[in-house]
């Protein structure tokens, strides 16, 4: 009897020391488990390369228009990364809230497609917001918002750089790009502008001591009344060493709050052109305008600003979207009895909200609209 | 006691004994009786599972032997009746038999020993009993591996052994496929995206007693191996493997020096065991089919869809000008372009095949030989490819005495590889002809593209001719010393004769001629000294040193315009007067290399039941820097075998055996080579008309470079249960690599273009079980044996150079922290259902778009990539790490069954959590979006693409080609194509039968068995694609691959 319960106890004792062998074993699986620790194997965090940088430090933005600029070279960091602007200060080295100054800003959050019928509904694609006149995206990216105007952000030549700091930082830690300087340019309100100088906004003068002209547009076919020629953009004379131009464009804001778009063709005389003369012109594809005016004086759209709204090419644009095209165009015939086309085209910008005036000014000469 | 306590308890059990006992005086009385009159009796000995017969068993009789069993497996002695007999033979549980009373016949069954404890095992080339080893290791029987024919036996352990990965990712026939034990041990990836690989870290392979390179020496990297590229592998008959140990831990491996860093994998062949001369002879024929082919749209279907795609999508340009200029696609009425071509079938068939072993074994005591003639002939299901192998295999021991032994091998093959027009693992140039336009006119005198006939007609003929001698001399002065010297002569010359005909290559021949020559001269001397004292302990010593003398050198010779196909040459020499027509030749490679090293061992243990382990290996290599040459291989292990111990005196009822084991062992290994560490000089031209040498701006020499290092703990249970019903084993272990070298691209202000540094350090850890269980009672008619085993590992990255956590390898990236290498992808989060539902920059007011292409913008049917920076533009700055190209879970599922005469074996492997990128499915629909182009349209209408505004599907627009040059919807490396690529395959089927003695001895046949196998029956997966284990290394489902052929095989097997 006795020596019974013996050997049952004995082989309880024995399994449950098997059992104890495989809890151990059990354990110390666990533990290799937890080799992660005992190898110190470093937690996988983001990668934040050592060499992160923006591959150019200083930039030039023109100020009154949103531009966004900056090229971030990220070394394949893992996105996302926080961006944030430090120690934003002058060029002598004190501190400036300049860049804290917030504005109203546009923003889109509907797609503009160049189809729209009216300005309310381009209105009802982009948004009001407050923001800082200059900031960093999540991209990296640098935005000056349209905001930033000539009394607000613009600097004294004597000082004429903001120099700020970059951090830059994800789960994998941080760094601190050094020194970017942003030089602002003076507004210029609209493009072509060569014509006036991007430091002190005063009009650049020619080599002969004259106030040089803008004179973008581009004539092709166009008859001269007076001289049988052909108008002509630029003529260069290399023996007499002269330049003359057939056509002058002006750009003129009128005071008020309106927000149209007139064009106006002035002869030599300084008398105005009636648009009805560019009878071949596509007037409903002039510009993506509405209500459409002309009078024998000008042609008067109601517009949304900027021109063009965004850089995407629509019907309204040039090619790659990034200005506005208008073309105006007529025909006659000519001697012979051959039809000639004269057409005239300008591709511009318009950066600040207003009634504008472009001015198409023939001052040598003024185009033939008639028949021979 | 404890019977005699029962018997009291229980009176019925009282009355039973007593009964007992009275018939066991009768039964005595009567063997006394009977004891006077010798009787004789005749008998048969047959395996248990196989029914095969049993030769040269010893038959015993009161301990005294009486006789053996013949060559057919009979017995006829003579004995006193009513004695019990004993049979025995090595290899088999003793089996006692008696007579009954007026028979005088016993058939005896024997069953091949199972208890893995006593199992013998090598451990640095000196045999010992597994119970005496910590190191974790796993045998497999020879039989395990037979029944299928295959070029390589390495694809026959898949799935066999825990902690052994091997995939089957080339259907190529005499190529490989990765191996790899315990997890991936380098970080070091050519190539890029599809075409990237991974450089197989092999275990080593030591073929009795010899170690050997299983990497031919030419084949540099998997996709372009230059020559025959045969592994030593594809040479081995699998008839002729007696069996295979696959050496895990460090303290199993640390005796093979740093070359057994990655593993050991130990090859034993058959060995004579009977006196009387046996004939073995096995053949397969087999049909190798191709997996079923895509459809293709065929025809008139097909310029259908294309034209139909080019009149909805297309610019007017298309329309007008493009769709007339191809004339393929509008002039159907032209007979040279009104065809339905199937170009799968054109190169892809099923192949008739066959593999015959014919095996001499035999020998007394004094002398044993062997002798293995096998030949194997595979034709691929890809036109043009193949396999063919030649291989003798011969072996002599000689023992004049109990003290001395010589051992002799010769083996000689001959390997001949077929590969066609493609580059070893991808056949592009088949490829991108069976995804030809199927209105393209078949293959014809006059209409055939260069690629078809290249890969039809271009002649590749690749041997390898491999001779290797080996011998080994044992001398045993006392019972305790042993001493041995073995030495081998290997050689291995590879060649490759390509000859592309006229028409494949610009209207010249072109000609490739390829030799190399390797050889390694081996030799080791061992001394070992085993003894025991005061009874309960036992110690070995042992040491040897290897001396290794390789050499390797290979030279090429091509010439791009022979005069006429007819004569091939003159090679070497720009016989026209274009120049450069001749590449010319010269040597390719060249490496002498030497290795000598030192080992030595010990092993002590008390009473069996302690058992201590100690190594400690350095080798010295020419190959390394001078200021430390030396690697070091240290290892330590213990083991209890814990079932020995008293309190389980009582449990052998359901407890066998029962150890515990552990172990630990580094390796520190030099990594430099010569050229690494002194840079490398060439010929800088004349100074002051004398000619100078300078260092080649390649390489920067890099003296710091240290040793790698690797330490790897392993812990271990195994044991058996229910007498041998059940053996199982777990290990646990994890080992840290430190200092992996990796070639660094320098900055290009430094004048140097890479550096060679070792910094990088990876960890990986894991647990591998296996568990055999013989479901069925010894007794049971029915035979049922399974096997599962399977292992998980992981891996991680834990330093890469420079202190850097991340480096970007086009679509690879390294990641500290995280698994070795992932896919650096673009995220995809489905597609746009229409054009308002992509996102718009509030700054600029403009939709997302693509990095490439100003005017790229999203549109609704294109993929929803997603911009992880925020600046709306896709650019590859939105890459993000994903997916795990190595799998998790790997193992196998084996089982047998045997019914009398029958038998049947079922094969098993597993894949789990591996991320495959099905490359396949995105060129399938970069296909469909190509409709000027010159291929074929593959259905798309299984896949859920994007059709009209507003559908929710998975995959982009197909068919608006105008997206493919601004978006690349289908571009390879994003999200939308990693799959799991988990898969369950039944490996082979074997169905046997042994036909009956009586039937087959009429003919002299001592036993005849018939057998039919199906291999690579089938693949149980999720998976999208064709097959996710056809994949390379690195985890992309490359539509260039060879894919893998199901075999269909019927088998003989003969013993005379």
């Amino acid at each position: 009897m006795i020596s019974k319960i013996n050997c049952t106890s004995v082989r309880f004792r024995g399994s449950s020391l098997f059992k104890q062998m495989m809890l151990g074993i059990l354990l110390s699986s666990t533990a290799l488990t937890a080799c992660k620790k005992i190898y110190n194997v470093p937690a996988g965090s983001d990668y934040l390369s050592e060499s992160i940088n923006y591959t150019v430090d200083t930039y030039r933005p023109v100020l009154g228009r949103t531009t966004v600029f900056g090229s971030f070279s990220s070394d394949d960091s893992t996105f996302p990364l926080k961006f944030e602007i430090v120690n934003p200060r002058n060029n002598a080295g004190t501190a400036t809230t300049a860049f804290s100054q917030t504005s109203s800003a546009l923003v889109w959050n509907g797609r503009y497609t160049g189809l729209e019928k009216s300005i309310a509904e381009i209105e009802a694609k982009r948004s009001v917001e407050e923001r800082p006149l200059f900031e960093v995206a999540t991209s990296g990216e640098f935005i000056l918002w349209a905001g930033a105007r000539n009394n607000n952000f613009l600097k004294p030549v004597s000082d004429s750089a903001y120099v700020f700091d970059v951090r830059v930082s994800n789960n994998g830690g941080s760094r601190l790009i050094r020194k970017i300087n942003i030089i602002p340019r003076r507004e210029r309100p609209y493009e072509p502008s060569f014509h006036i100088d991007e430091v002190t906004g005063l009009s650049k003068l020619e080599p002969n001591g004259a106030v040089k002209r803008l004179i973008p547009a581009i004539l092709a076919g166009m008859r001269a009344s007076t001289l049988q020629r052909n108008l002509e953009r630029e003529i260069r004379d290399d023996q007499k060493k002269t330049l003359t131009q057939d056509c002058w464009v002006y750009f003129k804001k009128k005071a008020g709050e309106g927000h149209s778009l007139t064009f106006k063709f002035m002869d030599k005389d300084s008398l105005p052109i009636n648009p009805a003369k560019f009878n071949n012109t596509k007037w409903d594809q002039l510009v993506h305008g509405f209500n459409m005016e002309m009078t024998p004086q000008y042609v008067k759209y109601d517009i949304a600003y900027p021109v063009p709204l965004i850089k995407a090419p629509t019907v309204y644009t040039t090619i790659d979207g990034a200005q506005a095209n208008v073309v105006f165009s007529y025909s006659r015939i000519g001697f012979s009895g051959s039809r000639e086309i004269g057409t005239m085209s300008l591709a511009f910008n318009i950066f600040e909200k207003g009634d504008w005036e472009i001015i198409f000014f023939f001052h040598n000469d003024t185009p033939k609209f008639e028949n021979e | 006691m404890n019977k005699v306590v029962n018997t009291l308890r229980n009176p019925v059990n009282m009355k039973n004994r007593i009964l007992k006992l009275l018939l066991m005086l009768v039964m005595v009385h009567s063997g006394i009786y009977a004891q006077n009159k010798p009787v004789r009796i005749r008998g048969l000995v047959t395996e248990r599972s196989t029914g095969a017969v049993i030769p040269g068993v010893s038959i015993i009789v009161n301990n005294k032997a009486v006789g053996q069993s013949s060559n057919q497996g009979t017995y006829s002695i003579s004995v006193p009746e009513g004695s019990e007999i004993k049979f025995r033979i090595v290899g088999y549980e003793e089996v006692t038999g008696k007579v009954k009373p007026g028979s005088d016949e016993l058939n005896i069954q024997m069953t091949e020993k199972t208890s893995a404890l006593q199992e013998t095992i090598i451990r640095g080339y000196v045999s010992t009993s597994r119970e005496t080893d910590a190191g974790s290791s796993k045998k497999l029987d020879g039989k395990n591996i037979q029944d299928v024919p295959v070029a390589n036996i390495e694809s026959l352990l898949q799935g066999q052994i825990a902690g052994l990965n091997v995939q089957v990712n080339t259907g190529a026939p005499g190529y490989r496929g990765t191996v790899l034990i315990r997890g991936v041990s380098n970080i070091d990836v050519v190539g890029n995206g599809e075409d990237s690989f991974l450089n197989p870290t092999s275990p080593l392979y030591v073929i009795d007693g010899i170690p050997i390179d299983a990497e031919s020496e030419a084949a540099d990297n998997g996709f372009n191996s230059l020559g025959p590229g045969i592994s030593p592998l594809s040479m081995i008959a699998p008839e002729d493997v007696a069996s295979i140990e696959v050496l895990k831990d460090a303290q199993a491996t640390s005796l093979y020096g740093s070359r057994g860093a990655y593993g050991v994998i130990l090859i034993t062949t058959r060995q004579g065991n009977s006196s009387i001369p046996r004939l073995r002879y096995s053949s397969n024929f087999f049909i190798s089919t191709p997996p079923k082919l895509r459809s293709t749209l065929g025809g008139a279907a097909e310029r259908e869809f294309k034209i139909g795609q080019i009149l909805k999508y297309g610019t007017v340009n298309d329309i007008i000008n493009r769709l007339s200029d191809s004339y393929y696609l509008s002039d159907s009425l032209s007979t040279y372009y009104n065809n339905s071509t199937d170009w799968q079938k054109v190169f892809y068939g099923p192949q008739f095949n066959q593999q015959h072993n014919l095996a001499i074994e035999g020998g007394v005591k004094e002398f044993i030989y062997k002798t293995n003639l096998g030949l194997y002939n595979e034709k691929g299901i890809l036109a043009n490819t193949g396999f063919n192998r030649y291989t003798l295999n011969s072996s002599f021991t000689y023992k004049p005495s109990a003290k001395f032994s010589v051992y002799a091998n010769i083996f000689g093959g001959i390997g001949i590889k077929n590969k066609g027009s493609g580059v070893g693992l991808l056949q592009n140039g088949i490829a991108r002809n069976t995804s030809a336009s199927s209105l393209l006119p078949p293959p014809s005198l006059y209409s055939a593209s260069s690629d078809v006939i290249g890969a039809l007609q271009v002649q590749n003929d690749n041997s390898s001719k491999n001779l290797r001698t080996s011998f080994q001399v044992n001398y045993q002065p006392t019972k305790k010393i042993n001493l041995s010297t073995t030495g081998s002569y290997d050689t291995t010359t590879g060649t490759e004769d390509s000859f592309t005909p006229a028409a494949a290559n610009g209207e010249y021949a072109k000609a490739y001629a390829y030799h190399d020559s390797k050889y390694t001269v081996y030799n080791r001397n061992n001394i070992s000294y085993n003894t025991s004292f005061k009874k309960s302990h036992e110690l070995s010593i042992s040491a040897f040193n290897e001396v290794y003398i390789k050499s390797f050198q290979s030279y090429a010779a091509e010439q791009t315009r022979l005069p006429v196909n007819s004569y091939i040459g003159p090679i070497g020499y720009s016989g026209d007067f274009v120049t450069g027509s001749s590449r010319g030749g010269g040597m390719l490679q060249l490496t002498k290399s030497r290795l000598v090293s030192f080992a030595g061992s010990i092993v002590y243990n008390y009473k069996r039941k302690y058992v201590f382990n100690g190594s400690y290996r350095f080798d010295a290599s020419s190959f390394s820097g001078e200021e430390d040459p030396y690697s070091k291989n240290p290892s330590v292990g213990l083991r209890y075998n814990f079932s020995k111990e008293k309190i389980f005196d009582g449990a052998s009822k359901w407890l066998e055996y029962a150890s515990l084991k552990a172990s630990w062992g580094k390796s520190i290994s030099p990594t430099g080579n010569v050229f690494a560490v002194n840079g490398t000089y060439e010929n800088k031209g004349t100074y002051n008309g004398l000619p100078i040498t300078g260092l080649k701006y390649d390489f920067i020499p890099n003296p710091a470079l240290g040793a790698a290092t690797r330490s790897t703990y392993n812990f271990g249970l195994e044991g058996g249960l229910f007498k041998g019903r059940i053996s199982f084993s777990f290990d646990a272990y994890s080992s840290q690599m430190d200092q992996q070298t990796r070639e660094l691209q320098l900055n290009t202000i430094i004048g140097y273009n890479k550096v060679l540094s070792n910094e990088v350090g990876l960890t990986n850890f894991g647990y591998e079980g296996d568990i055999t269980i013989q479901v069925l009672p010894p007794k049971s008619k029915l035979r049922w044996v399974t096997k599962l085993n399977g292992s998980m590992n992981t891996t991680y990255l834990t330093k890469l150079p420079g202190g850097v956590s991340q480096i970007v390898q086009g679509n690879t990236v390294f990641s500290v922290g995280k698994n070795p290498f992932s896919y650096y992808f673009f995220k995809n989060n489905g597609v746009y259902a229409s054009d308002t539902d992509v996102p718009i920059n509030p700054k600029t007011g403009l939709r997302i778009r693509n990095g490439n292409n100003a005017n790229a913008y999203f549109q609704g049917g294109d993929p929803i990539i997603q911009d992880l920076d925020g600046d709306y533009v896709i650019t590859d700055k939105d890459r993000v790490a994903m997916g795990n190209s190595q799998p998790t879970f790997t193992g196998g599922f084996i089982n047998s069954f045997g019914y009398g005469n029958w038998s049947l074996n079922i094969n098993c492997s597993f894949t789990i959590d591996r991320d495959v990128i099905n490359a396949a499915d995105a060129s399938r629909l970069r296909m469909a979006g190509d409709p000027f182009g010159t291929q074929a349209v593959l259905p798309i209408d299984n896949l859920n693409y994007w059709k009209k505004p507003g559908d929710r599907a998975k995959y982009p627009d197909a068919l608006n080609y105008t997206r493919a040059e601004l978006i690349s919807p289908f571009r390879t490396n994003q999200s939308l194509f990693m799959e799991d690529g988990s898969y369950f395959k039944v490996n082979n089927m074997t169905l046997g039968y042994v036909f009956n003695r009586q039937l087959v001895q009429s003919l002299s046949i001592k036993s005849l068995r018939v057998f039919t196998t199906i291999n690579n029956v089938i693949t149980f997966s999720n998976y999208s694609g064709s097959n996710p284990e056809n994949v390379s290394n690195t985890g992309y489902d490359n539509s260039g691959g060879y894919p893998m052929a199901r075999t269909y095989s019927l088998g003989l097997n003969v013993e005379f």
